[in-house]
């Protein structure tokens, strides 16, 4: 018995070991990346729930298993007023860097509070579940710590290289509760039947999404839509073998993932772009702060670029009291073809971001990049 | 630890088919279609209202549902906006009496007062696209669409129920 339990604690160190190998990262990289998550949410997307307040109380059917079920109805305009200010002052805060770890957890909480209302119309969506997973584990990551206008001090519930390691493994298993059904009906060797077809004739005929290359989709013949549904099914359940290889095979994976979603947005329309932002934070992101540390110093563009955000969200802000912002994007408000681009740029960006990383080797060697950087720097 | 707080949400998903939020799990989508077929048959349910002239027509659902996002049209529906009676509460297997105990599983029939709150709610939309007030339809839609050229093949109404509003 004690056996045992020497060997499972043997190979749960060693389990963590290789998936810390495979994704540490330097603190100040995750700090430049909390600026440029926080621009992105603040600019393309903030949820907004005042509007369920104007919804009949009778509609309320909440999911079992969620917060709002132990609620009695849906809560007035008051309440929902709140979540939304709420949601868009941590996330100003976490962007410039007050407080960042309260911040965090403050718009997780409100967001995923909204939503369980939301979701009380009858359906969960999926979109959410990465992104609050990556709040979830960045909010112990450290990422307050630097370029921030509060810093948050050192913590023991800080640790960067813990809170990366577990939104590798979360990834992994939110990858294989999507890939473990498709394996069992997908993986069929049979070219009669095809399950990318499913999700394109449905999209297509269905709904309606006819926009960028889906009109010839149906021109493709039957042995590459087969090669489709195997490929999805072996990106999905396979993230968790890159990530046990090495930094360099798990960062390959992100690449596939990325030019997975990047081929959904061209093929079948269906727009993943928040998950860009779980997947590239995995990237080495010490030349920006260099950058952002370098710029910062100079008072005029510090306050440029913290009024700048703070600007954004007062205008955010606003909206809220309007009560028009359904569709959360402040960019491209109804215009859906001009999302599809966006989106396709914002894939075409990770993709180049997550190449010229894959040529960093070891964990150490990104960290040992950014000292360098930073004693070359020092005299300047 | 972990593996028990992932796993959990995902067996009762699988087991009694209700997911839970928050949790870490992705949709599947793992439905499949016949790669020669010729014809897309798509199944929906839909609002019809009474015009003035007395005819039936469509009503426009983002504008009927507006503020609610249009893609909770079928759940919405499939409840009668609420109106429909005696549903019965989800299920959880031999756990349902715990959990209806424990107040997590319980009736969410609307009250009176709900019911004269939606239905002053649908009337205000009806009027709102130029249709009789007092009663609406929900019509299930049976289309087939021919493929590659996307053209409707056929729409049948398979099953329709008439709501009133008075």
């Amino acid at each position: 018995m004690r056996k045992l339990y020497t060997w499972t604690n043997e190979v749960n160190w060693l389990f963590w070991a290789r998936v810390v190998n495979s994704t540490n990262l330097d603190v100040r990289s995750l700090s430049a990346f909390r600026i440029v998550l926080g621009s992105f949410l603040l600019a393309t997307f903030i949820p907004s729930y005042s509007w369920i307040a104007e919804a009949p109380q009778a509609l309320f059917n909440p999911p079992v298993l969620s917060i709002a079920n132990f609620f009695n109805g849906f809560p007035s305009s008051v309440f929902f007023i709140a979540i939304d200010c709420l949601i868009i002052f941590s996330l100003v805060c976490l962007t410039i860097g007050i407080k960042a770890r309260v911040s965090t957890l403050v718009f997780l909480i409100t967001w995923i509070i909204g939503l369980s209302f939301k979701f009380s119309f009858g359906k969960i969506d999926h979109s959410s579940v990465l992104l609050s997973a990556l709040l979830l584990c960045m909010a112990f990551s450290g990422w307050g710590r630097h370029l921030a206008i509060l810093p948050d001090k050192k913590s023991n519930l800080d640790s960067t290289s813990k809170s990366l390691a577990l939104l590798s493994v979360l990834l992994c298993f939110a990858m294989f509760t999507a890939g473990i059904l498709k394996a069992f009906n997908w993986l069929d060797f049979d070219i009669e039947t095809n399950g990318f077809l499913s999700w394109y004739r449905n999209g297509f005929y269905g709904i309606g999404r006819q926009y960028l290359l889906a009109p010839y989709v149906k021109y493709f013949p039957a042995v590459l839509v087969e090669f489709f549904d195997y490929a999805a099914v072996v990106f999905e359940l396979s993230p968790l073998l890159f990530l046990l290889h090495s930094r360099k095979g798990w960062r390959l994976w992100l690449l596939i993932a990325c030019s997975f979603h990047l081929s959904n947005t061209l093929m079948l329309n269906i727009m993943f772009v928040l998950n860009s932002m779980v997947y590239i934070v995995f990237m080495d992101y010490t030349w920006l702060y260099n950058k952002l540390q370098r710029l910062l110093a100079i008072p005029h563009y510090k306050y440029i670029l913290t009024g700048s955000i703070v600007t954004i969200g007062l205008l955010r802000i606003l909206n809220v009291f309007e009560q028009d912002v359904l569709f959360s994007s402040f960019l491209f408000n109804g215009v859906w073809t001009a999302k599809y681009w966006f989106d396709l740029t914002i894939w075409g960006v990770a993709i180049i971001l997550i190449i010229k990383n894959l040529k960093l080797q070891s964990p150490s060697e990104d960290i040992q990049k950014h000292k360098q950087e930073s004693a070359m720097k020092a005299p300047l | 630890m972990l593996l028990a707080i992932l796993l959990i949400p995902c067996l009762i998903r699988v087991k009694y088919g209700h997911e839970l939020f928050p949790s870490m799990m992705m949709p599947s989508g793992a439905r499949k279609v016949q790669v020669g077929s010729e014809k897309f048959e798509v199944s929906y349910t839909t609002p019809f209202a009474m015009k003035k002239d007395g005819s039936w027509d469509r009503v426009d659902i983002k504008r009927f549902l507006d503020p609610i996002p249009p893609h909770f049209q079928k759940y919405i529906l499939d409840r009668e906006f609420g109106l429909k009676e005696n549903q019965p509460p989800p299920a959880f297997g031999s756990l349902t009496p715990i959990l209806v105990k424990l107040n997590i599983v319980k009736s969410r029939d609307a009250n009176e007062h709900d019911r004269k709150e939606v239905k002053i709610w649908l009337k205000r939309k009806l009027q709102e696209q130029g249709f009789f007030e007092d009663k609406f339809k929900i019509v299930r839609i049976d289309e087939v669409i021919s493929i590659p050229d996307g053209n409707k093949l056929s729409e049948e109404n398979t099953d329709e129920k008439i709501i009133y509003l008075d």
